[in-house]
């Protein structure tokens, strides 16, 4: 049963970024409305379908958490992106970085939910993966990166508006940076967290394991982006850049290094 | 003058290393060298001897160590340089707020800028303070610690100084047992559970008894044991027939049967299903006189039943192939050897209280109020004083 809920939110998503641009073209409050409703029902269906899932796994006999395996992570950050969205953008009348928001949350959910090469199914979890750390580490880790997320969109929203001189970018400048704390301190939470985890099932906090290293970059340039913050001569195009350069490091840090050996591969 | 210079110099340092476009560019370098690390080749190229090593973008690699990056020169030089980095910019916030301080108990002009609280500023400086302690207990469990692993098949007992050895927090009367060794499988075949049943004893005295699992450490002596993997491995019980007595070893893959008068029976190899005729052991025989292998079949009985000639078509299956000596496989067990990680790291403690510092910083920084100034502005005649 989750996997059907949280197939049929990938479609939610679909209408609920279809009925964005629709209004980002007319203007009209209909299409509005229509967005609001169907992301706020999608949204709905998404936690429900994550504690769903949740039950279910204790009804098989190996409960945990739905945060164990790649699909589940796809599932789990496209809720986050959402939820952030929510938190920093929803409640405003017109905004367009809405739209690219709610079509990132569908490729991520459209991609867990119909590519072949993805298990949906809820599996059992592995000895190393036994621990209460196991939510805690991820839960953060995937705040953080939604934020970071949002905060590219905004970059991207900025890069535009400042070609283009369409409004002023200081607004969205400090909505970036807002992300980018938020994000940066659920991000610091989660490798931290995920250090205590491994100090107690590998033995040692820190490894050099490329996922480590790779979050580790991720850190490190997020906060090269806050530190530019105070150079004069690092307006808001390249704090955007910045940003955006973080966001290669996220993608990375969550994708790219299951294609390294190490302790992290769940691909 | 020779001091005057100095200081000139001394300040253009700290000018240097607490200048943000130094800090921002030192942490994006960190992170491009971290990338590298990740990237790059681990292994060293092998050296074949008498060919000189040509100059190649391996060879280039490998001479300035980034094949392991994480302990190359550079990359240690990058941390020392980001540790004396945050360290200045630490110092210089510091030292700025302890000379605010002493000048706003010193004057009593309206012109000074008063602050609500100097507070904030301290607790905003312990990311940096955070960071600073987390380098050095990073360190400190860098040259102080050590990990290493051990297998120990079930049933017998490793001395932990073999484990460590030459490392002086070790002590050499410390032993670990693993009494049993306990797996437990998915339906799927994956496995579920597995744990360890240690003892450690000093000078035949139990230190400390019980289970040991993966996520669940044990402490014994300050050295932490880790359960970090195991090993499937099957017991061979071969008995061996001498002019009519026959004697039963039991012996793992690389283990060798003493057989008397300098001949030796050493297990090379296991195969649960070797050529198709069921579970088989390799057996290397040498003697004085003799020397060669041997495969020795567990249902022998039932490959004779069905090929009578097996062994006239296959003599060098024959189990009397040597010389007086007659070999049979008489039982294969399952046997397991559990993979623990032994680790001491005296930098833990320290890391631990830079993360906490590093939390409430950002906290501080990032979601407590701001502090509030408060300055007053009064119209004056130029050089007349007023009282704050």
């Amino acid at each position: 049963m989750n996997i059907t809920v949280l197939n049929s939110v990938s479609f939610l998503y679909l209408a609920a970024f279809v009925f964005s641009v629709l209004f980002s073209i007319t203007g009209l409050n209909t299409f509005s409305r229509l967005r609001r409703i169907l992301l706020c029902g999608g949204f709905a269906a998404h936690s429900l379908g994550l504690i769903v899932r949740w039950v279910e796994s204790y009804t098989l006999g190996f409960g945990h958490a739905p945060l164990s395996n790649f699909y589940e992570s796809l599932v789990f950050f496209s809720w986050a992106v959402i939820f952030f969205y929510i938190v920093f953008g929803f409640f405003k009348k017109r905004e367009e970085w809405g739209t690219f928001v709610v079509l990132l949350a569908f490729l991520f959910m459209a991609y867990a939910s119909f590519s072949p090469h993805i298990n949906s199914q809820i599996q059992p979890l592995i000895p190393a993966l036994k621990s209460n750390w196991l939510i805690s580490h991820v839960i953060t880790c995937f705040l953080g990166y939604a934020a970071f997320v949002i905060a590219s969109v905004l970059a991207v929203s900025l890069l535009f508006s400042d070609a283009h001189r369409k409004r002023n970018v200081t607004g969205l400048e400090e909505k970036i940076y807002q992300c980018i704390v938020i994000g940066f301190i659920f991000f610091t939470i989660g490798i931290m967290t995920g250090s205590v985890w491994a100090h107690y099932a590998w033995g040692r906090y820190w490894g050099w394991d490329p996922k480590e290293t790779w979050a580790l970059i991720t850190w490190l340039i997020y906060a090269a982006t806050l530190h530019t913050r105070y150079i004069r001569a690092w307006g808001g195009k390249s704090f955007a850049v910045m940003t955006l350069i973080g966001l290669v490091s996220v993608l990375f840090t969550y994708l790219g290094v299951n294609y390294l050996p190490g302790l992290h591969a769940y691909l | 003058m020779k001091y005057q210079s100095s200081m000139k110099l001394l300040n253009t340092a700290v000018r240097l290393f607490s200048s943000f476009g130094f800090a921002t560019g030192l942490i994006l370098f960190v992170a491009v060298m971290s990338m590298l690390g990740t990237i790059l080749p681990s292994s060293r190229p092998e050296q074949i001897p008498g060919i000189q090593p040509q100059w190649s973008i391996r060879s280039i690699i490998s001479f300035f160590r980034f094949d392991d990056m994480f302990h190359s020169p550079l990359f240690l030089f990058l941390g020392f340089l980001l540790f004396v980095n945050i360290a200045v910019c630490t110092g210089k916030k510091f030292h700025r707020l302890a000379f605010r301080t002493r000048k706003t108990h010193q004057e009593k002009f309206s012109d000074s800028i008063s602050r609500a609280k100097h507070v904030p500023v301290i607790l905003r400086s312990l990311i940096h303070v955070g960071i600073i302690i987390i380098i050095g207990g990073f360190t400190l469990g860098g040259y102080a610690g050590f990990e290493s692993y051990v297998e120990i098949p079930e049933g017998t007992s490793v001395p932990i100084a073999s484990v460590v050895p030459g490392n002086k927090r070790v002590d050499r009367n410390l032993e670990i047992r693993c009494d049993d060794f306990t797996i437990e499988y998915y339906e799927s075949g994956m496995p579920k559970e597995f744990r360890s049943d240690l003892t450690f004893t000093k000078d035949d005295k139990i230190l400390h008894q019980g289970p040991l699992m993966v996520n669940h450490p044990i402490s014994v002596d300050g050295i932490r044991y880790y359960q970090a993997h195991y090993r499937a491995y099957p017991l061979a019980v071969v008995t061996v027939g001498y002019k009519g007595q026959n004697h039963s070893f039991s012996a793992v893959p690389g283990e060798s049967i003493r057989l008397g008068r300098g001949t030796f029976a050493y297990v090379s190899c296991v195969e649960e299903n070797f050529m198709n005729m069921g579970p088989a052991v390799k057996i290397d025989f040498l003697s004085p006189g003799e020397k060669g292998s041997l495969w020795i079949f567990y249902r022998i009985d039932e490959i004779l039943e069905s090929v009578p000639d097996f062994f006239s078509r296959a003599p060098q299956f024959k189990p009397s192939k040597f010389d007086g000596y007659v070999f049979s496989l008489t039982d294969l067990k399952p046997l397991y050897a559990t993979g623990l990680m032994v680790a001491y790291d005296p930098g833990i403690p320290i890391v631990a209280f830079g993360s906490i510092l590093l939390l409430v910083g950002l906290f501080f920084t990032y979601l407590a109020p701001s502090s509030r100034f408060r300055f007053r502005l009064k119209e004056n005649a130029v050089g007349e004083k007023t009282d704050p």
